[in-house]
Formats: structure tokens, C-alpha cells, sequence
């Protein structure tokens, strides 16, 4: 099959991964500390998690509706003030929940890929 | 400041807001003015004027609208998202569909009319969805509504005209449900 096919292919399956999974890596980022939204971009950037810095706003639209982050202004020492997220309580619940999910899945899905499902 | 600085970022987010008509209005407020602030708080970090090389570039870094906006999905998460692109796309063409078959119908006002209602609001649903196609859903709306005012108005025109004989339909249909029910 053409190269180009296959690309494709590959950012369709990186859009379903990141598809349930990319807004707990966003909550996660934020566990330790408020941050704005290029910090958020910055830690989570590198292609494999999220292809563009704007595709961060949705996602965070939506955390912040569902109550799993709020948001507040700080001084920024360069230009306007900037808009915070931070984690509420449900948002760490949220991360916790996924992480006890995801790490036996994650353990199940290598298993199958290395040919040995159980 | 450079005016083209603002107009390309206008535009940026004119664009987006299109594409976001199906998000929620608090929601989409929210992911417009997220991204507003993100262009211009990385403009500030230049600490000189900002070009509109400035602003294409921090467009760029953001990624196009359409794939910030395809980073939005319906409430109800992606899985939901796939058959909900497919289904919208035949409302349009189910009104036009419908119209049609109303204006073929037309000598029979009930059904014409009953499917122009229906022609009419499926045509008014796929409107207000932006991945429909239009001319169907206007054919839907303006076919749908022509014929449920003329299967009114025949209606109507039936009713005065044969009133007097309808006492005569009801006692046939009378008749004819003994004779079918008779049973052992």
C-alpha cells in the first residue's frame, strides 16, 4: 500500500487513541499544579498526544463544563493576564478512576501485541 | 498595532466559531476566547509589535480550524460521533425526498399533507445543521410547506363539499366490520 495511505491511516488511529484518553493526560498535567493554557501545550506537545497547540481548547472547554477543572486569571510578566486550570475535586477523582482503568488495560492491550492475551 | 494582525485572527476565529455551530454556546464562547488568549498572550511574549508573520505563525502553531475544531466532539463523547455525521447527512435528503412525494400525492390531501409536515420539519432540523445539504433541506422546507397549505386547503374544500355524505361512509364501515368478525 502507498506511504501516504499508511500516514493517513496512522493519524486516524492516533485521533481514536487520543479520543477518551488525551483529556485524562490533561487533568494528570494538571495534579501537580495550576497551569495556562501554553504550559499545557508545551508538556503535552511533541506530536504524539496532540498535533496542535488549539486542539487544547476544546478539550479543556469541556473538562472545565463538566466540572473537572475551574479556571482563574493570573498576572502574566509578559502581556495581558493569563487564564489558569486547575484541578477541582471530581477532576482528581476523575484522574485516579482513570489511572486504576487504564493501567491494567494498558498491561492487557501489550500483552495481546506481544502475542500472549490473558 | 497592525490592523492585519487582528484580521487574520478575526478571521481564524470566525472560521472556528462556524465550524463549532454545533457546540454548546457557553462552550464554544469558551473555546473562542481560550484561543483569542492564547494568540495574544504569545504575541506579548514577542515584547515588540507583532507582524501578521507573527500571527500566521502563531496560527500555525495552534493548527488549522479545522483540526482544532475537529477536537470538539458532541457531549456524549466520540463514540456516539461517527453514526451522528452519518445519520444528519440523509435528514436533508429525507425531506427532499418526502417533499417530492407529497407533490406526487397531492390528490390524496391527508397523506400529501401529513408527509409535507413531515418534509417540512426534517427540511428545518437539516437547516440548522451545517453539514446538510442545503438545497434538499430548503426543497424539504418550501415543497413540505407548499403542500400541507394545499392538502389543508383541499381538505377543507372536501369537508365543506361532501359533509352531508360522510354520515353514509361511517354506516358502510359500520356494516363491514361484523361482517368480518363473525367467529366460531
Amino acid at each position: 500500500m502507498a506511504p501516504e495511505v499508511a500516514a493517513v491511516e496512522r493519524t486516524e488511529l492516533l485521533t481514536h487513541l487520543r479520543r477518551g484518553t488525551l483529556e485524562y493526560c490533561l487533568l494528570a498535567t494538571l495534579r501537580g499544579a495550576p497551569a495556562y493554557g501554553q504550559e499545557l501545550a508545551r508538556s503535552l506537545g511533541g506530536g504524539t498526544l496532540i498535533d496542535s497547540e488549539g486542539t487544547l481548547y476544546p478539550l479543556l472547554a469541556r473538562l472545565r463544563r463538566r466540572g473537572w477543572v475551574e479556571t482563574f486569571w493570573r498576572d502574566s510578566p509578559h502581556g495581558p493576564p493569563r487564564r489558569y486550570y486547575s484541578l477541582t475535586l471530581d477532576g482528581h477523582r476523575a484522574v485516579e478512576t482513570f489511572t486504576e482503568v487504564w493501567g491494567p488495560f494498558a498491561a492487557a492491550v501489550t500483552r495481546c501485541l506481544e502475542g500472549d492475551p490473558r | 498595532m497592525i490592523t492585519g494582525r487582528h484580521e487574520l485572527l478575526e478571521r481564524y476565529l470566525a472560521d472556528l466559531e462556524r465550524r463549532l455551530a454545533a457546540a454548546d454556546p457557553g462552550e464554544r464562547a469558551d473555546i473562542l476566547a481560550s484561543v483569542r488568549e492564547h494568540v495574544e498572550s504569545e504575541l506579548a511574549m514577542l515584547d515588540r509589535p507583532a507582524t501578521s508573520a507573527d500571527v500566521a505563525a502563531a496560527l500555525e502553531s495552534l493548527g488549522s480550524v479545522d483540526t482544532v475544531a475537529a477536537a470538539w466532539t458532541p457531549e456524549d463523547g466520540g463514540a456516539t460521533a461517527a453514526p451522528g455525521r452519518a445519520h444528519p447527512a440523509g435528514l436533508a435528503v429525507a425531506a427532499g425526498v418526502l417533499a417530492a412525494l407529497s407533490v406526487l400525492l397531492i390528490w390524496l390531501p391527508p397523506v400529501a399533507g401529513s408527509l409535507g409536515v413531515v418534509a417540512l420539519v426534517l427540511g428545518i432540523v437539516a437547516l440548522r445543521r451545517r453539514d446538510e445539504p442545503r438545497w434538499a433541506a430548503l426543497t424539504g422546507v418550501v415543497v413540505g410547506a407548499t403542500t400541507v397549505v394545499l392538502g389543508l386547503v383541499v381538505l377543507l374544500g372536501a369537508l365543506v363539499v361532501f359533509a352531508p355524505h360522510s354520515e353514509t361512509g361511517r354506516t358502510t364501515d359500520g356494516v363491514s366490520v361484523p361482517a368480518v368478525s363473525p367467529a366460531p
